[in-house]
C-alpha cells in the first residue's frame, strides 16, 4: 500500500498536464461536470435553433436535412455527453468524500473513463464536419433508418463509436464506484449509513451494469451491418428491425433511471439539510431506488406499445409498478419537510422546483404507460413535453441544485444567492412556458421530428409560445453564467460546511486537500456531521 | 451476510423472477434470452460475492469502529498522476475512429492502445 | 354504447386536457371512443395526484417556514404511514391498470368478418392504398398526399406495413396509431362514426421528408363509398359534408 507522498495542492495551481494527468477523483470529476456543462449549452444552444424553425408554420430558418441532424445532436448531446456524465462526475466527486476514503478503487481507471467519454464527445460532434453532415436518425437511430442503404454518411458510423467510447466509458466507471462503495468505506460508515446520494449511486450502477452491454451490443451489430455485411435489421435479407427495438430500449429505458436515479439522491441530501431535519424513512428511500432499478429491467418494450410485436399488458403492468416506489420517494421528501424548519437557499428552491416538475412528468408518464393512451401520445410533442418534465424539468432542475449547493465545496467559491434566485425562476417559469403547452400540441396531432408544420389551427400559437419561453430559460442560463464567472473570480473565500451540512464532505475543507481528509468524526448514523456539530440533538438508538 | 452480499444475491433472485414471469406472460423470445443473460450475469455476480470472503471482514462494516480500530487496514488507494489512462484512451479513439472513417487510423489506435495499456500494467504493479 | 356516457365527463375533460382547437380531437371511430374513455380516467386520476401532491409539497413550505434558530424534533421514520402511501397509490395503479387491460382489448379487437380490407403500404415518403379484393391502389407523393376514403359506420381492415426503413401511420381524430415495419403485418380495425375529412401523417421518423409523410382520410356515407368501388375508385366522390381536419 502506498501512503500520501505529496502535499495538498490548490486547484489553481493546476497547470494542463496536471489536468490531462491526473487521477485524483475529485479532478476527474471536475473534468467530467466542466466537460457535461459545455455540451449542456451546445445542445441548448441547438434546442433555441429547434424552436426557432418551430416558432411559425412553413419556417425556412433551417431545411429537414440539418433539422434532422439538429435534433439528433441536441438528444444525443443532453443525454450521452450532458445528463449521464454530469451524474457520473458528481459521483466521482462526492463518493470517496461521502464515505470517508482518500480515492476511488481504481483512480487511473477513473482517469481512464473520463477520457474515453472525452473523445467520444468529440467523435460524435465530429460528423458535423463529414461528407454528408453529423448523424441524422434521431438519439435512438433505429435501424434500417440507420443502416448504411438508407444513411450513407460517415456521421452515422461517427455517432456508433462514439456511443460505443461512452458506454464503455459507463460500464467502468459503474464497476469503480461499486467496488469502491463496498469496500473503501471509513470505519463505522456502514452500508446503512451511507449518504442516499451513495446510495443511489450503488442502484445507478447496477443498472448501468445492466443495461449499457445491450446498447454496447446493438451498436456493434449495427456497425456490422454497415460495414462488415451483416443482415442483423434488415427484413430484406431476413433481419428483423423489431430485434434492434428489443436491444436499444433494454438498454435505453434503464437510461432514463440511469439519468434520474443519482438526482433523487441530490434531492434527498439537499431537502434534509435546508430542513434542518434527517431524511424521512431512510430505509424506504433505499429499498425504493432498488426497487425502481429492478422494475426498470422490464419495461423496455413501453417504447414498443405501437409495434404491435409485443405483449403490451405485461409492459403496461410493470410500468404501472414504478409509480409505486417513485411515489415513496415523494412522500419521503414531505415527510422530511414536515414539521421541519425550512429555509428557501438556491438549492432548496431548485429542489422544490424539482418535485414540481418531476410530478408533472411522472403523472404524465403513468398516462403513456398505458398503451391505450400512447396510441395518441406516443411520438407527439405530448411525448416531448413527458420527458423534458422529467429530464429538464427533473434532472437539469436537479443539476442547477447540485451545483448551487456543492460549488463551494468543489472550488471553494460561493454562488451568489441573488443570482441563483434569478436563475432559478427564469428557468422555472420559462420551463413551464415551453414545455406545458406542447401537451396540448401533442394531443392536437403534432408530431415530433418535423422541421416544418402547416398552419392548422392553434398550432402557430402554442408553437410561438413554447419559442418564446426557451429563450426565458436561455436568460436564466445567462444568469448562471455570469454567476459562475464572477463568483470564480472573487476573493472571497467559502467556508467549509456553509449549508450546515449531515455527510463526510461537508467535514473536510473547502475545497478538500489531496487525499481529502486529515481527520474523520466518528460516524454513527447517516449523518456523521451533524451528528458531531449538535451532540445534543443526536437521537438516541439512531442506527 | 454483509449488505453487499445481499443486494447481489436479491438481485439475482429478482432477475431469475422476472425473466421466469417474462417468459411464461410475454412467449416472446428476444426479451426472454435479453432478461435470461441478465439473470445469469446477476447470479454470477452473487456467486462471486459468496466466494470473495474479504468483503465480510471490512472495517466500514463495523458499527462501532472508530478511526483507531482502523490502523493498520487499507484506506484505500492512493495514486499519483498518471499519464497512461489519457493514452489508451487515446489509442481507444483513434481505433474506433479508424474503423469507423479510416483504416489505417485504426492500426495507429491500436499500437498506441497496446502500449498504453502495457505502461499502465507496469506502473500499477 | 360507450359513446353515450354522460356530458359531465366530456366537458371535464375539455377542462382538463384542454378546450376549443387546444384540445383532444372528440375521436371519430368507435375504437376512439373507447380510447376516448382512457383519456378522461387518467387526467382525472392525474389531475387528482397533481392537486394532492402539490398540496403536500407547498404546504410545508409555508407552514414551516424558518422563523427562529432552534431545531425542530428530529424525527425520521413512520413505519405504518410509510406502508400506507406505499399501498395506496399500489392500489391506484392497479385499478389503472384494469381499465387500461379492458379498453385496449376492446380497441384491438379484430372483428371475424370486416366489410372492407386495406392493404396499407409505407415507403419514404409517402403511402400506397390498396383496396384489397379490387384494382383500386392509391399512391401518393410527399407533395400530392394520398387520400385514403373509409365507409362511415362500417368496420374496415388495415392491414399495414412498410417496403423500407419504420414508419407509422398516425390519425390524430382516431386517437391511434400503428407502426409500419418491414417484414411485420400489423392489423387493426377502424370503424367510424362521423363524415369528414380527417388529417393522418407518418409519426415515426423515416429521414429527411418524414415531416410531409402526409395523407387524409375522407369517412364517407355507405351508398357513395359503394359508388366509388364500382368506379373503380376514379370517381370524386360527390359529397363531403362536414369537413374537419
Ligand atoms: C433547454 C431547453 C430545451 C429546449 C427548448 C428543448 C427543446 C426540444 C425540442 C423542441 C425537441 C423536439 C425536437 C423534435 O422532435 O423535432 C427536443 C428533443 C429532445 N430533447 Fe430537448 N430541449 C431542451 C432541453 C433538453 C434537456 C435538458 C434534455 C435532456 C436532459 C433534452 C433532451 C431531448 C431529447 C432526448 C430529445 C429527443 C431528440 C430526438 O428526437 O432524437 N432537451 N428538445
Ligand atoms: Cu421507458
Ligand atoms: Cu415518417
Amino acid at each position: 500500500m502506498n501512503t500520501a507522498t505529496t502535499a495538498p495542492s490548490s486547484l489553481a495551481h493546476h497547470g494542463i498536464i496536471e489536468w490531462l494527468t491526473s487521477t485524483d477523483h475529485k479532478h476527474v470529476g471536475i473534468l467530467y461536470m466542466c466537460t457535461a456543462i459545455f455540451y449542456f449549452l451546445v445542445a441548448g444552444l441547438l434546442a433555441l435553433v429547434i424552436r426557432a424553425q418551430l416558432s411559425q408554420p412553413e419556417m425556412t430558418l433551417v431545411g429537414p436535412h440539418q433539422y434532422a441532424q439538429i435534433f439528433t445532436l441536441h438528444g444525443t448531446a443532453m443525454i450521452f455527453l450532458f445528463v449521464v456524465p454530469f451524474a457520473l462526475g458528481l459521483a466521482n466527486f462526492l463518493i470517496p468524500l461521502q464515505i470517508g476514503a482518500p480515492d476511488m478503487a481504481f483512480p487511473r481507471l477513473n482517469a481512464f473513463t473520463y477520457w474515453l467519454f472525452f473523445f467520444a464527445g468529440l467523435t460524435i460532434f465530429s460528423g458535423v464536419f463529414v461528407n454528408g453532415g453529423a448523424a441524422a436518425t434521431g438519439w435512438y437511430a433505429y435501424a434500417p433508418l440507420s443502416e448504411i442503404s438508407v444513411s450513407t454518411g460517415g456521421g452515422q458510423d461517427l455517432w456508433i463509436v462514439g456511443l460505443l467510447m461512452s458506454s464503455i466509458s459507463g460500464i467502468l466507471t459503474a464497476v469503480n464506484f461499486i467496488t469502491t462503495i463496498f469496500l473503501y468505506r471509513a470505519p463505522g460508515m456502514t452500508m446503512w449509513r451511507l449518504p442516499i446520494f451513495t446510495w443511489e449511486m450503488v442502484a445507478t450502477s447496477l443498472l448501468i451494469l445492466m443495461a449499457f452491454p445491450s446498447l454496447a451490443a446493438v451498436l456493434a451489430m449495427l456497425f456490422i451491418d454497415r460495414h462488415f455485411g451483416g443482415q442483423f435489421f434488415d427484413a430484406t435479407a431476413g433481419g428483423n428491425p423489431v430485434l434492434y427495438q428489443h436491444l436499444f430500449w433494454f438498454f435505453g429505458h434503464p437510461e432514463v433511471y440511469i439519468m434520474i436515479l443519482p438526482f433523487f439522491g441530490v434531492i434527498s441530501e439537499i431537502i434534509p439539510v435546508f430542513s434542518r431535519k434527517p431524511i424521512f424513512g431512510y430505509t424506504g428511500l433505499v429499498l425504493s431506488a432498488f426497487a425502481i432499478a429492478g422494475l426498470s429491467m422490464g419495461v423496455w418494450a413501453h417504447h414498443m406499445f405501437t409495434t404491435g410485436v409485443v405483449t403490451n399488458a405485461f409492459f403496461a403492468a410493470v410500468s404501472f409498478l414504478i409509480a409505486v416506489p417513485t411515489g415513496v420517494k415523494f412522500f419521503n421528501w414531505v415527510g422530511t419537510m414536515w414539521r421541519g424548519s425550512i429555509v428557501f437557499t438556491t438549492p432548496m428552491i431548485f429542489a422544490i422546483g424539482f418535485m414540481l416538475n418531476f410530478l408533472i412528468g411522472g403523472i404524465s408518464g403513468v398516462m403513456i404507460a398505458s398503451p391505450p393512451i400512447d396510441f395518441q401520445a406516443k411520438d407527439s410533442y405530448f411525448l416531448v413535453s413527458h420527458f423534458h418534465y422529467v429530464l429538464g424539468g427533473g434532472s437539469l432542475f436537479a443539476i442547477f441544485g447540485a451545483i448551487y449547493f456543492w460549488f463551494p465545496k468543489v472550488f471553494g467559491k460561493m454562488l451568489s444567492e441573488r443570482l441563483g434566485k434569478w436563475c432559478f425562476w427564469l428557468l422555472f417559469i420559462g420551463f413551464n412556458t415551453t414545455f406545458f403547452v406542447m401537451q396540448f400540441l401533442g394531443v392536437m396531432g403534432m408530431p415530433r421530428r418535423i422541421y416544418t408544420y402547416p398552419a392548422l389551427p392553434g398550432w402557430g400559437n402554442l408553437n410561438m409560445v413554447a419559442s418564446i419561453g426557451s429563450l426565458i430559460m436561455a436568460a436564466g442560463v445567462l444568469v448562471f453564467a455570469w454567476d459562475v464567472v464572477t463568483a470564480s473570480l472573487s476573493r472571497k473565500h467559502a467556508p467549509d460546511d456553509p449549508w450546515g451540512g449531515y455527510s463526510l464532505e461537508w467535514w473536510t475543507t473547502s475545497p478538500p486537500p489531496e487525499y481529502n481528509f486529515t481527520s474523520l468524526p466518528p460516524i454513527r448514523s447517516e449523518r456523521p456531521v451533524f451528528d458531531a456539530k449538535h451532540p445534543e440533538l443526536v437521537r438516541s438508538g439512531s442506527s | 451476510m454483509t449488505t453487499g452480499r445481499r443486494l447481489f444475491v436479491s438481485s439475482a433472485a429478482f432477475g431469475i423472477a422476472i425473466a421466469v414471469a417474462y417468459w411464461f406472460s410475454a412467449h416472446n423470445p428476444d426479451g426472454a434470452v435479453l432478461l435470461g443473460l441478465m439473470a445469469v450475469a446477476l447470479v454470477f455476480a452473487a456467486g462471486y460475492m459468496f466466494v470473495a470472503e474479504r468483503a465480510a471482514r471490512l472495517v466500514g462494516d463495523r458499527a462501532n469502529a472508530s478511526n483507531a480500530d482502523a490502523s493498520g487496514e487499507p484506506l484505500g488507494v492512493f495514486t499519483v498522476a498518471s499519464p497512461w489512462p489519457i493514452t489508451v484512451a487515446f489509442g481507444a479513439f483513434l481505433l474506433l475512429l479508424g474503423l469507423a472513417i479510416f483504416p489505417v487510423l485504426a492500426a495507429f489506435g491500436l499500437a498506441l492502445l497496446l502500449f498504453g495499456l502495457f505502461r499502465l500494467g507496469r506502473e500499477s504493479r | 354504447m360507450r359513446n353515450t356516457r354522460p356530458v359531465l365527463a366530456t366537458s371535464l375533460l375539455l377542462s382538463t386536457t384542454g378546450c376549443g382547437v387546444y384540445a383532444l380531437p372528440a375521436g371519430a371511430t368507435t375504437q376512439a371512443q373507447v380510447l376516448r374513455q382512457d383519456w378522461i380516467v387518467f387526467t382525472l386520476a392525474g389531475l387528482f395526484v397533481a392537486v394532492v401532491v402539490f398540496g403536500l409539497i407547498l404546504f410545508p413550505l409555508f407552514a414551516w417556514r424558518r422563523r427562529s434558530n432552534d431545531y425542530p424534533v428530529q424525527f425520521s421514520r413512520n413505519t405504518k404511514l410509510e406502508l400506507i402511501y406505499t399501498i395506496i397509490p399500489l392500489l391506484m395503479v392497479i385499478a389503472l391498470f384494469a381499465v387500461t387491460y379492458r379498453d385496449e382489448i376492446i380497441v384491438e379487437h379484430l372483428g371475424a368478418h370486416p366489410a372492407n380490407t386495406v392493404d396499407v403500404l409505407a415507403f419514404q415518403w409517402s403511402w400506397r392504398f390498396h383496396y384489397v379484393g379490387t384494382a383500386i391502389n392509391i399512391e401518393g407523393t410527399p407533395n400530392a398526399p394520398p387520400q385514403l376514403i373509409l365507409p362511415v359506420d362500417e368496420t374496415t381492415r388495415i392491414n399495414l406495413t412498410s417496403s423500407d426503413v419504420n414508419h407509422e401511420f398516425w390519425v390524430p381524430a382516431f386517437l391511434f396509431k400503428r407502426d409500419a415495419i418491414a417484414g411485420v403485418k400489423n392489423s387493426f380495425d377502424l370503424r367510424p362514426i362521423h363524415i369528414g375529412v380527417y388529417l393522418g401523417r407518418c409519426a415515426e421518423f423515416c429521414g429527411f421528408d418524414h415531416a410531409l409523410m402526409t395523407f387524409t382520410v375522407r369517412v364517407v356515407s355507405q351508398t357513395d363509398y359503394v359508388r366509388w368501388l364500382r368506379a373503380g375508385g376514379s370517381s370524386i366522390v360527390p359529397s363531403a359534408e362536414g369537413s374537419t381536419l
